[in-house]
């Protein structure tokens, strides 16, 4: 069954004297729970499409579909209201918020809903990513690797159906790298996630179900099977 | 080491030229700058100003520059001054006689007289002013004041006109060769000017008491033609700042004076520090002002800091030593200094032009010296300087920390700052929010920045803090304290009496009669005062007398002018003397001032010349304060004229004078103090009377306008402070979301809504108000009220009015900037993402 569907997506920026064509007509589908990669060389679009995706940019042209929803035809607000309960994102740079406690920074998106803390659950999540002591600390007191796994938590969090995660192991070492992508494919199984991360890294890649690369905003899929 | 000596000067600039590239920083900077700059130019330039026309006035006030008036000198002895070492030089004025004019009040005389050259270039020139045309050389040459000319009615005649004049009876004609303006008329209407020192004391020597003299110069010619009258010597000395005995008896030791030649002092460290308050207070303003303009530059250069920390990180990893950073942050704060003081001082400059003379007209209008006060602006480079100076000082003070911290950042730290700063002390003591997670995540975006937030609340709350203050303790100046201490009779009508030993008394028994019947009257006082001589009973006390009332003194005995008090005006002084009152009702005892005679001389008798020249004793009762507040108010109950000594009488003990008392003064006390109908009905009994006429409806009419520029200038000035604050709560919440842009995109990420963000921006702002709130509150409003406190011996009629209004007004307008400012910024900065 397709959890993401995209029809036509183009996102173009107009420059001066002329247009960066950041998405140009890409046509893509991706399965339940699948894993998926998408690499490209530098200023190949792979953040811009993770965006489009994610709705946090509306396209030029074209369609996305999540779970069926065109989010493409949403307002600001319940384009946001659908990322805090269908979408999980990681960053590469963490973006965790700085004044709240590791417990308070996997929890906002269940605040912001105005909904009860599954405690259970987040303890779970807590346990799995091994941040049980970690609860009350302030990002800043935390290892780059501790903060990314707080990351994952908070986009686990509010148990959305996908995960999308740009470049969540690029300020990491390699053997933070393993941790991490480890992590995130096993709470993904655990909680049956579709996962669409952009990496630049060959070996995480090949670890994805599925590779999809990005040239000038156009897809050139591999399926390495 | 020689080696590692290196020439990147160009480099630095270069890089501090790149940080100007940021708008908005950069209009903060110079908004701020500018502000500062102008505010405190502004201040020290009414200060100044205030002080430089200060000075003027005094000048005008005296009527010469110089410092010692000696009378009748010998030549022998006009040599000897030449050769004292202490002496500047040395000026001669000359009375040639009076006017005889029609129409003229008996107390009023346009007086002749001459100046030799220093005298007129040194010691009078100064003191007047709008000189046009030349000092007079022919013989029939004159120059006028503009006021004589008036009074002798030739307003219109100029320059080069003829006039007649009677001089002794025998009319001259002369040739006016110059018109000026001098400032002869004092405070109480009286002349007391040395422009004409030499005419005053010819009056004074001869018991003619000539309240308003008119000036006339003569020229050399004329003046060796004729005989003076009288001849003053004027003296300046090289150092105005001595001790007025002390160099009045050296002067006496060097020359040797005699009995009849007289020696006055003035100018001598009288009045030193006046007007120099004015200074000190604007240098007050000016230190909460420089504060206002350190917490908001400070705040701005940390920002910047913070946001290009990644620029200072990454210039250390190429090589880029503390120093050089330290100096990129200052040269960065130079630049703005060096292009916006300037424009600072040019704004300021422009609006002093105007405000300053309109400040200072509005302070004094009404009063009685505002024809001799000038109102100019005082430009000076000293003041430019002391500016800069200032300006410079607090944009140095402002940038140290700043350009420290910029110097200390490694650039590992720098590389991963992700603007998490250390949030350690915030703990869980915002669980009673948990609930509410956008309240707490403002509440900790806030606190979590103490040091920098401090700044900006302190600025808010000085702000608010001087506007409360300022309108609370001038805003309702209670006339009724003042009244009660100053002017307790709602109309005084004195009798302007030509000398003080006339008999006559413009106020008649017509007059009285007319007052009397008069309805709206609820009060009708009567003060009743004779002349008459005193002598001591015994030859102490004669000595006493003579020791301190000299100015009174006549051959043997001294004149008196005595005033009559009935039981009611007793009881009123008795409150602080309780005396027995029966004696002094008797007519067998009298009261006198402090001053007159000491203490001990109480119960002994004063001997008082009566209609037929016989000499009635009368006991001292008892003396009254002169300088007690409680008889503050003492000039309601007489203090007579400078020569004479004052004594209080009831109506027996002035019956065994057998002297017929005038009537001196009414006052008046009505229901509605604000009764302009029974003024204009008072004003045209007296139409035809010489009198000086007081009323508290006069007396509001010309404060009020002095308390209207007080409060004029003093809200201004607050309000500048305010917006100083508010700018710079706008300036840190711009920086804010600048420098939050990443997390704010990431709440938006995980799913916060626009309506949400909008909130927790909102709530943010709140904070600082409901801080600044608070503060004011608790902390401002006592604080105001004890500062008022403080001036209240000197401002004893201005309470302390807390206005709800000016409370709620300020603070609501605030609260409405604190909650739009950020929604307004970032709706701004979205468009821009």
């Amino acid at each position: 069954m397709e959890i993401v569907k995209t029809i036509n997506l183009k996102k173009y920026y107009k420059m001066d004297n002329y247009t960066v064509k950041a998405v140009d007509n890409i046509n893509l589908n991706i399965n339940n729970h699948e894993f998926i990669a998408i690499v490209g060389s530098s200023g190949s679009g792979k953040s811009t499409l993770l965006n489009l995706l994610g709705g946090l940019d509306k396209p030029t042209s074209g369609k996305v579909f999540i779970n069926n929803i065109d989010i493409t035809s949403m307002d600001e607000d319940e384009l946001a209201i659908f990322r805090r309960r269908n979408i999980g994102f990681i960053f590469q740079n963490y973006n965790l918020i700085g004044n709240l406690t590791v417990l308070e920074n996997i929890t906002l998106p269940i605040e912001l809903d105005g909904n009860e803390i599954p405690y259970d659950f987040i303890n779970e999540i807590l346990h799995v990513l091994k941040l049980e002591d970690k609860k009350n600390i302030y990002p800043n007191k935390l290892s780059g690797g501790q903060q990314q796994r707080v990351a994952i938590a908070r986009a686990l969090a509010t148990r959305p159906s996908i995960i999308l995660a740009d470049e969540p192991t690029g300020n990491l070492d390699s053997k933070t790298t393993q941790e991490v992508i480890g992590l995130i494919k096993r709470t993904s199984h655990l909680f049956k996630q579709t996962i669409v991360m952009i990496t630049h890294n060959e070996d995480i890649a090949q670890l994805a179900d599925r590779i999809i690369k990005i040239e000038d905003g156009k897809l050139r899929e591999n399926n390495d099977e | 080491m020689k080696t590692m000596m290196n020439n990147n000067k160009k480099a630095i600039n270069k890089l501090t030229l790149s940080t100007l590239k940021n708008k908005t920083k950069t209009l903060f900077m110079f908004v701020s700058i500018i502000l500062v700059t102008f505010m405190i130019y502004s201040i020290f330039s009414i200060g100044f100003s205030y002080y430089d026309n200060y000075q003027t006035y005094n000048l005008r006030s005296a009527g010469t520059t110089s410092q010692i008036m000696m009378t009748n000198l010998t030549k022998k002895q006009k040599n000897k001054l030449n050769d004292l070492d202490y002496i500047k030089n040395i000026g001669n004025q000359h009375y040639y006689g009076r006017i005889n004019f029609e129409n003229s009040y008996s107390d009023s005389q346009i007086v002749l007289s001459n100046y030799d050259d220093i005298e007129w270039k040194e010691d009078i020139l100064p003191t007047i002013a709008s000189f046009e045309g030349n000092y007079p050389t022919k013989k029939n040459e004159i120059a006028l004041s503009r006021w004589t000319l008036n009074k002798l009615g030739y307003k219109n005649k100029k320059i080069g006109d003829y006039i007649t004049l009677n001089i002794n009876h025998q009319k001259q004609r002369f040739n006016i060769s110059a018109i000026f303006t001098d400032y002869l008329i004092g405070r109480d209407q009286k002349t007391k000017s040395a422009n004409v020192a030499a005419a005053t004391f010819y009056f004074k020597d001869h018991h003619q008491e000539i309240n308003q003299i008119g000036n006339i110069i003569i020229s050399n010619m004329y003046a060796k033609s004729h005989s003076s009258l009288y001849q003053v010597t004027m003296v300046s000395l090289k150092d105005k700042h001595q001790d007025a005995d002390k160099i009045m008896s050296q002067l006496n030791k060097d020359l040797n004076l005699a009995k009849n030649q007289k020696l006055y002092s003035f100018g001598l460290l009288a009045n030193k520090t006046d007007g120099l308050l004015s200074i000190v207070a604007c240098a007050f303003l000016a230190i909460l002002i420089v504060l206002s303009g350190y917490f908001i530059i400070n705040n701005i250069m940390q920002l910047s800091i913070n946001n290009d920390i990644y620029f200072y990180g990454q210039l250390k990893t190429i090589g880029t030593t503390p120093k050089q950073i330290k100096s990129i942050v200052k040269k960065e704060t130079l630049f703005y200094a060096l292009l916006a003081i300037p424009m600072g001082l040019v704004f300021a400059s422009l609006f002093s032009y105007f405000l300053v003379p309109y400040t200072l007209r509005r302070l004094i209008s009404g009063s009685a010296i505002e024809n001799i006060f000038p109102c100019n602006v005082s430009f000076s480079p000293f003041l430019f300087l002391i500016v800069i100076i200032y300006v410079l000082l607090t944009i140095w003070v402002s940038s140290k920390k700043p350009a420290k911290i910029a110097s200390k950042i490694s650039p590992i730290e720098a590389i991963r700052y992700n603007g998490l700063g250390n949030t350690s002390y915030i703990n869980r003591s915002f669980s009673i929010f948990k609930k509410n997670r956008i309240l707490s995540l403002a509440i900790k975006n806030i606190l979590g920045n103490g040091k920098r937030n401090i700044s900006v609340i302190l600025s808010l709350f000085i702000g608010l803090f001087s506007c409360l203050t300022i309108y609370s303790a001038i805003s309702k100046p209670d006339y009724n304290i003042l009244f009660a201490r100053q002017q307790p009779y709602s109309f005084n009508i004195e009798a302007n009496n030509p000398n003080n030993e006339g008999k006559q008394s413009d106020i008649t028994n017509k007059e009285i009669s007319k007052v009397q019947s008069l309805k709206e009257i609820t009060e009708l006082k009567i003060v009743k005062t004779a002349y008459s001589t005193v002598t001591g009973s015994s030859k102490f006390l004669q000595k006493e007398l003579g020791k301190k009332n000299s100015f009174a003194k006549e051959s043997n005995h001294f004149k008196a002018t005595i005033i009559l008090l009935n039981e009611d005006d007793l009881s009123h002084f008795s409150k602080t003397n309780k005396t027995d009152n029966i004696s002094f009702l008797n007519g067998d005892s009298i009261y006198l001032l402090d001053t007159s005679v000491s203490r001990k001389y109480i119960k002994d008798s004063l001997s008082i010349q009566n209609n037929n020249g016989e000499l009635i004793d009368y006991k001292i009762e008892n003396l009254f304060k002169e300088d007690s507040n409680f008889l503050q108010d003492a000039q309601n109950y007489l203090i007579s004229d400078s020569d004479h000594i004052c004594i209080y009488m009831s109506e027996k003990g002035l019956e065994k004078l057998q002297i017929d008392p005038i009537y001196e003064e009414l006052k008046i006390n009505t229901k509605n103090v604000n009764n302009e109908k029974l003024q204009e009905k008072l004003l045209s009994i007296f139409k035809n009377c010489t009198i000086a006429f007081k009323s508290q409806i006069n007396t509001i009419k010309q404060l009020q306008p002095i308390i209207n520029c007080f409060m004029f200038v003093g809200i201004l000035f607050a309000c500048i402070l305010l917006m100083l604050g508010i700018f710079n709560f706008i300036n840190i919440i711009i920086m804010n979301i600048n420098s939050r842009k990443k997390e704010l995109a990431t709440l938006e990420a995980i799913g916060m809504t626009k309506k949400q963000l909008y909130k927790l921006l909102s709530l943010e702002g709140i904070i600082y108000f409901v801080i600044s709130l608070v503060l004011l509150t608790i902390i401002g409003i006592p604080l105001s009220k004890m500062i008022v406190s403080l001036f209240q011996n000197t401002l004893y009629y201005f309470k302390y009015h807390f206005s709800f209004l000016l409370y709620f007004l300020i603070n609501f307008i605030l609260f409405i900037i604190c909650l739009i400012t950020p929604r307004i910024y970032y709706t701004k900065t979205k468009k821009n993402k």
